[in-house]
Order: C-alpha cells, then sequence, then structure tokens
C-alpha cells in the first residue's frame, strides 16, 4: 500500500520541484516500503526513458513548403492601390466569356459549313506536310477530393511546359509549383485567369482559386536536365496533394 | 542583435515577407517535434507544421503583444494536432496497431529500436494524458504554463501528469522494454 501524499511527492521530485525537506521525507519513506521504491524506481526508469528519445527531424523541403503555402500578400498591399472593384471584374469575366463563346460557336459553324461543303481531291494535293515538334504527356492527375475535381495534365514540348487546371472547386484552392533555377515562369492562360490570387517568386508560382476553373501555366527550361519540380494543392491550408515530377523524359 | 518575435510579427504585417520567414525559421522545427511527439507521424507532424504557420500568417493580426509569440503558436499548433487527431481517430488506429502487436510482442519490439519502442509506448497513452506529458518533458513547460497554454485548471494537469507517468510506466513493462 502506497501512501497518496508520496505518490504526488514521487512526481514532483521526478519534475525536479521538491524541496530538500521533501526528498529527505521521500527517501525516509522509500527506504521503509519497498512496494513503493519499486513503484518510485519504475516511474523514474518510465520518465528517463522519455528522455531517451532523440529530437526528430523534418524533412528537407518543409521550410520551403511552409514558405510556399503561404499567401504572402495579405499584408503586402501598397497604401493608395487602385483596386479593380468586384463587380467590374465580374462584369469584365461575364464579357470575356460571352465574347469567346459566341467565337467559338461561330468557328465551330463555320468548320462545319466548310466541312460539308469541301471535297478534297487527291491529284490537286502537292506538297509536303510539316509536324511541329509533339506535346508529350509528363503527368495527368486526375482530382477527386471533396469539394475539389477535375483534372491536371502537364505537358512538354521542347524546352517549355505547360501545366493544365481543368478544375472544380467549391472552396478556395492553392495550387503551388515549386520548380529549380533552371525553370522560369512564363506566363498564365487565359487573360480571365488573372482573377485568381497569382503570385511568383525565383522558385515558385501560386494561384489561388476557386469555383470553375481552366488554365494553363507556361514555363521554360533553361536547361537540358532540370531537377524535378514539386506540385502542391491545398484546399483550406491542408493538402489534398502533392506530386513531384520530372522534365527530363 | 536577433530581433524580438513581436518586432517580427508587426514588420510582417507591415508586409515584409523576410520577417515571417525568420518567425518560420525560428519555430519550424520546434513545431513538427511538438506535433511529431504528440502524433507519431512524419507526413502529419509536417503537414501541422504547415497549417500552424499558414494559420499563424493569415491570423497574425490578432495576436495580442501583450502575451508571448511562441506561446501563441503552440496553441494553433495543439489546437490543429488535437483537431487532426480527432479527425484520424488516431487513438482507435494506434489500438488497433497495438492489439495486433500484442499478440507477439516479442518479434515486433525485437524489430525496432528501444526509441522507437518508447515512442510506440508513448502512443498508447490517451491524447489528454499525452499532450501534457510531451510538453512537461519535450518543450520542458511548468505546470503553470501548461495549464495556461490548454486552458485546464493547474491541478489537472498535474494529475493528468502523474496518471500519464503511471500509464506509461504500466505500458513500459507490458511491453517488455523494462522489466519489473
Amino acid at each position: 500500500m502506497i501512501d497518496k501524499k508520496y505518490i504526488e511527492l514521487m512526481n514532483r521530485d521526478l519534475d525536479s520541484l521538491i524541496s530538500s525537506e521533501e526528498k529527505r521525507l521521500l527517501q525516509d519513506y522509500l527506504d521503509g516500503n519497498w512496494e513503493a521504491k519499486e513503484y518510485y524506481d519504475e516511474l523514474f526508469i518510465a520518465t528517463e526513458a522519455l528522455k531517451r528519445l532523440e529530437d526528430p527531424i523534418p524533412s528537407e523541403n518543409l521550410r520551403k513548403r511552409i514558405i510556399n503555402s503561404i499567401n504572402f500578400n495579405k499584408y503586402a498591399d501598397k497604401p493608395g492601390k487602385i483596386r479593380t472593384g468586384g463587380f467590374i471584374r465580374s462584369l469584365n469575366i461575364k464579357y470575356a466569356f460571352t465574347f469567346a463563346a459566341g467565337l467559338l460557336a461561330g468557328i465551330l459553324i463555320y468548320s462545319l459549313v466548310m466541312v460539308t461543303q469541301s471535297k478534297i481531291v487527291p491529284d490537286e494535293i502537292s506538297g509536303t506536310i510539316g509536324l511541329s515538334e509533339n506535346f508529350v504527356t509528363l503527368e495527368n492527375i486526375p482530382l477527386n477530393y471533396s469539394g475539389l475535381t477535375g483534372n491536371i495534365t502537364i505537358l512538354k514540348r521542347g524546352n517549355e511546359f505547360w501545366i493544365d487546371v481543368n478544375s472544380y472547386s467549391s472552396r478556395p484552392v492553392d495550387f503551388v509549383i515549386s520548380y529549380p533555377d533552371q525553370v522560369q515562369f512564363m506566363n498564365l492562360e487565359p487573360a480571365a485567369a488573372g482573377s485568381m490570387n497569382l503570385s511568383t517568386g525565383k522558385d515558385y508560382t501560386k494561384l489561388i482559386s476557386s469555383g470553375k476553373q481552366l488554365y494553363s501555366i507556361k514555363f521554360a527550361a533553361t536547361s537540358k536536365v532540370v531537377s524535378p519540380l514539386y506540385l502542391k494543392i491545398l484546399q483550406s491550408g491542408t493538402t489534398v496533394y502533392e506530386t513531384e515530377f520530372s522534365l527530363n523524359n | 542583435m536577433d530581433k524580438d518575435d513581436k518586432d517580427l510579427v508587426k514588420e510582417s504585417l507591415q508586409g515584409s515577407q523576410k520577417s515571417f520567414e525568420e518567425i518560420v525559421d525560428r519555430y519550424y522545427k520546434t513545431i513538427y517535434r511538438l506535433a511529431y511527439r504528440i502524433l507519431h507521424d512524419d507526413d502529419n507532424a509536417e503537414e501541422i507544421t504547415q497549417i500552424v504557420f499558414v494559420k499563424a500568417y493569415e491570423s497574425l493580426g490578432s495576436f495580442n503583444p501583450k502575451f508571448k509569440f511562441f506561446s501563441w503558436l503552440y496553441r494553433i499548433a495543439v489546437n490543429e494536432t488535437l483537431n487532426l487527431s480527432k479527425k484520424l481517430s488516431y487513438t482507435e488506429k494506434l489500438n488497433e496497431e497495438y492489439s495486433s502487436a500484442a499478440e507477439n510482442p516479442d518479434e515486433i519490439y525485437a524489430r525496432s529500436e528501444l526509441g522507437e519502442k518508447i515512442e510506440i509506448a508513448l502512443m498508447e497513452l490517451d491524447i489528454l494524458y499525452r499532450v501534457p506529458l510531451v510538453f512537461k518533458h519535450f518543450m520542458d513547460y511548468s505546470y503553470k504554463e501548461i495549464s495556461e497554454l490548454l486552458g485546464v485548471p493547474e491541478k489537472t494537469i498535474k494529475s493528468r501528469l502523474f496518471t500519464g507517468r503511471q500509464i506509461l510506466k504500466e505500458v513500459l513493462i507490458k511491453n517488455k522494454i523494462f522489466q519489473k
């Protein structure tokens, strides 16, 4: 039987919170009670065992991942900067989409008319057909997460490559692409994609978007051999997908 | 001379990315270790570390400079870790893992190093006891500091620490990490 008062003293001793007087009292008690002594020794070993544990070490790119996942634009707004109102912006987008849809429909109708009316006579064809360098699909990533669906395709042609995003998300999604020195961000297409929050650094490009998204991010490699790139998708700060990919196929 | 955390926070709020990066440099390894000790999982610990800094940055304006910055940061870390732990039903999963280990403990534990065995034993503790133990033994927090951090009376923290230690001792014996 161990007195509760001494169990508390033992614990406080293990936490180095005991006075010399209490320490002496505890020692006397342990000397006269083998059960308490055994209990104390076990507690001591259990506490010491925790000290044996080595500090876990995070992966080397954790710092970079943390920095890339933060939207540093939040406090970086310059005072006096004229902001385009959300209403005007949404109007522009609506007009852009209406115009694009009309244009596409026109092209489609024109193509159908031309195809049905034209007749190819092989005898009248001469010359050569030149093929430009083909696109190579490096990755095709289906997105099927809670509140985020669609797919991402990574394509390469020569020293240029594209990350095509076709997605729908109910909540804001961060697309973060980290890359080595041998890669440069070129541009984002289409222009309407500018309504998304785009930020680029020396070694990363980040887009924050929500709703229906259809855009392409273009990069160029300045070297034949390029270190791996890193794509990460976050939803409300939580990573839903991450992958490393290489351009050296 | 190193800048004070509060100065770095102030500069971050004025738009200095460099200042917040310095905050990240100061604390990301500690936050990672804390999350790892509670969750015992590399990926989740890294995930938590990332979320903590994103959330800290997003709510930097709500930080009250009257308090210590790292305590504020640790509180976010603890909340996020506990949320994830609940979400993953971590305890349940580990209990399952342990029941399989209990079928053949000699074989399981022969494969792992002592440190790993102790970590596994620590994970058998309910999170209620594990968190105060982690703060006491790995972060060197006082009863009062743990109590403030977790928003639980000091007396309760003390009791959880004692009970946690008692359970840990029993688990170590049960898992034959040390003999009775």
